[in-house]
């Protein structure tokens, strides 16, 4: 009888999660399934009021967003040009060096934040993670002229350049969390054993901080992925990523909704489908490895 | 000439002080055993010899070689830690050849050589089937064996050993400590362990340094260090059943002390009437160790103190027997576990003056020892 009733109670509890659950999803995930319906909608029905649930599908948008047909309305810059393509292309060049800079840079400066004592050392990592919370915005009127005058002003360079203030940051402080929570004994088993501190941070420390690196590569990622605002004003077309490059379809004539709508969803893919698959990676990352495994 | 030689060391870690002003000489090829309760500083005693922590303070020497200045993976000195840090993503044998494979390593060995080092290090400490497995899957007793062979294939000049049996259950500590033996007698190489168990430092040390709150309280043999503590805080962190410690008085008209916590008195032989007088004070400390106190079940003249017996236990072949006089507790301990006593029953005890300790009231120092 006891089973029985704590079977109902069972039920009914996993009842109010579930209904909580749908209603939590449905409002956070219903912009993205406006959005996508969108990619397929004719134009008209895009703008239609009431909004409108059944539609003719059409290609048209993803077609022209890929410059497999030709978008006229885009006017002047038309033509069979992929603006999706070349915002993949130059947000692959610019994140994905970028990260890799501040790998290089950023594990060897965890590792010296974790390990070393010396004076400042909260200072400095304060300041790095500053960056984080700092508005783009302050900056980036400055580093527009700066990089005008010494000719970085659309170059991949610079975006690299200017992204490091948002992967450095995620990088060093969720590895360095890492580092810290690795018994300090680790590394002085290495020193008795002879070896020197180059080789126990290449050998020892940062196969047991993979976890961290994995959290702070894949956070770094996301954050600079979805960057908008310096591709924006310090670059052009060329070299902007694929975030701006949804500000083509903006153009004096039409909001081309559709295109637009083709593009968030095409730039959003990638990292959907990353956040997915490296799930645990992502929460111990966003705890500051607070939360492991 | 001294193997290892600490002058004037002191370590602070901000305002705690871990070794305060230590000196001490190390000979070459003892069994140097460090007690101490925790905290006492014994691991940062081992972290200052082996350069891992550097002193605020103070000089350090091999073989009369001033080393302050030389980092560690120079010094030629092998340390196991507590919590063993083993390298987790290595395997039992990569963690044991680890030394051998360093820059610092004193011979280079190839592959074969290698293997054939591990294999009989391994061997010796009775790991050798589990060298491909990775720390994880080893118990507590095996990551010891195993920080053990990678701090022996080293063959230092010094091993350090930091409480290497604290974490095991007791049988393994029991194994591992008649193993201790065994590679104390096979290398003979200097050594210097820490514990917090008096047993194991009498078990196993050449010498005892008893250190609490950074500071030596007494070197000594295990007989010195058991018998003749030098005050109060070491008799009472060596043996077991712990000491009894109560005050007394001397009075000087019928040669007996009194004891007001149990408002009895008893006599004493003139020669330690004599001592206590000599040194001058009139209300001392008395440390009885359980086992030199003895009872009878009927009284005598000599088993004249009457005590009620408390509850009693049996533990490693003793009979453990808890009992009072008035409103003193008293504790003492036979080697005979077969004998019933009845709670409740009264007793008559004799303390033998010979084997009582007396400690200065203000100071704790033991009075025998200052003479």
């Amino acid at each position: 009888m006891d089973k029985r009733k704590n079977l109902g109670k069972n039920i009914f509890g996993k009842l109010i999660t579930y209904i909580t659950l749908i209603i939590t999803f449905s409002f956070l995930l219903f912009p993205i399934y406006w959005i996508f319906t969108m990619v397929f909608k004719p134009t008209n029905d895009i703008i239609a009021y009431p909004p409108t649930f059944s539609f003719q599908p059409t290609l048209k948008g993803i077609l022209y967003v890929l410059g497999l047909e030709e978008a006229t309305a885009i006017g002047t810059t038309a033509g069979f040009r992929s603006y999706f393509l070349i915002g993949v292309r130059n947000s692959l060049i610019v994140v994905v060096s970028s990260i890799l800079i501040s790998l290089i840079v950023g594990l060897p400066a965890a590792y010296i934040l974790a390990r070393y004592k010396f004076k400042g050392k909260e200072d400095i990592a304060f300041t790095i993670l500053s960056f984080r919370f700092a508005p783009p915005l302050l900056v980036i009127i400055p580093l527009y002229l700066l990089f005008s005058r010494i000719g970085l002003y659309n170059t991949h360079i610079a975006l690299i350049w200017v992204y490091q203030l948002i992967s450095i940051p995620m990088i060093l402080w969720i590895v360095r969390g890492y580092i810290e929570d690795i018994p300090i004994e680790i590394d002085q088993a290495g020193m008795v054993d002879g070896y020197s501190r180059i080789y126990i941070f290449l050998r020892l420390i940062l196969p047991l901080a993979k976890g961290g690196i994995a959290a702070g590569t894949l956070l770094a990622f996301i954050y600079s992925w979805n960057n908008f605002i310096f591709g924006m004003v310090l670059a052009s077309t060329s070299v902007q990523p694929v975030t701006v490059q949804a500000m083509r379809y903006l153009t004096t004539d039409t909001l081309m909704y559709r295109e637009i709508a083709a593009i968030c969803i095409g730039a959003a893919l990638p990292l959907l489908i990353l956040a997915v698959f490296l799930q645990r990676y992502l929460i111990s990352g966003l705890s500051m490895g607070a939360i492991r495994r | 000439m001294p193997k290892i030689s600490l002058k004037n060391v002191t370590k602070r870690f901000d305002k705690v002080v871990a070794l305060n002003n230590l000196s001490i000489d190390i000979e070459d090829g003892e069994f140097f055993v460090i007690l101490g309760p925790s905290g006492a500083g014994k691991t940062t005693f081992l972290k200052v010899i082996a350069g891992l922590e550097n002193p605020e303070s103070g000089e350090i020497y091999f073989n009369g070689n001033l080393v302050n200045n030389i980092v560690t993976p120079k010094r030629d000195v092998a340390l196991t830690f507590e919590e063993y840090s083993l390298y987790p993503h290595f395997t039992v044998f990569n963690n044991i050849a680890s030394p051998l494979k360093s820059p610092s390593s004193k011979v280079k060995y190839n592959s074969k050589q290698l293997k054939e080092k591990v294999d009989s290090v391994a061997k010796m400490l009775n790991i050798n089937q589990l060298l491909d497995r990775l720390p994880s899957e080893l118990s507590g007793g095996q990551k010891q064996r195993v920080a053990i062979g990678r701090a022996l294939i080293k063959e230092p000049q010094v091993l350090l050993f930091d409480e290497p049996l604290a974490h095991l259950d007791a049988k393994i500590r029991n194994q591992l400590r008649t193993e201790f033996h065994f590679l104390k007698e096979k290398f003979r190489t200097t050594t210097i362990y820490t514990s917090h168990d008096y047993k194991e430092a009498i078990s196993l040390g050449d010498r005892i340094m008893f250190l609490d709150k950074g500071e030596i309280q007494q070197i000594g043999t295990p007989e010195e260090i058991y018998n003749f503590p030098k005050n109060i805080i070491v008799a009472r962190n060596v043996g077991w059943p712990d000491i009894n410690l109560f005050d007394c008085s001397i009075n000087s008209e019928n040669n007996q002390l009194y004891c007001p916590e149990g408002d009895f008195a008893f006599d004493i032989s003139g020669s330690i009437l004599q001592l206590l007088k000599n040194y001058g004070e009139s209300e001392y400390i008395i440390g009885a160790r359980p086992h030199y106190i003895s009872f009878s079940e009927k009284p005598s003249d000599v088993y004249n103190l009457k005590a009620t017996c408390g509850i009693t236990e049996t533990l490693d072949n003793q009979l453990i027997v808890n009992l009072k006089i008035k409103d003193m507790n008293l504790t003492l301990s036979v080697d005979n576990p077969d004998l019933s006593l009845r709670k409740n029953q009264q007793l008559w005890l004799h303390f033998n003056d010979q084997s009582l300790m007396f400690f200065n009231k203000k100071t704790n120092e033991n009075v025998k020892i200052r003479q």
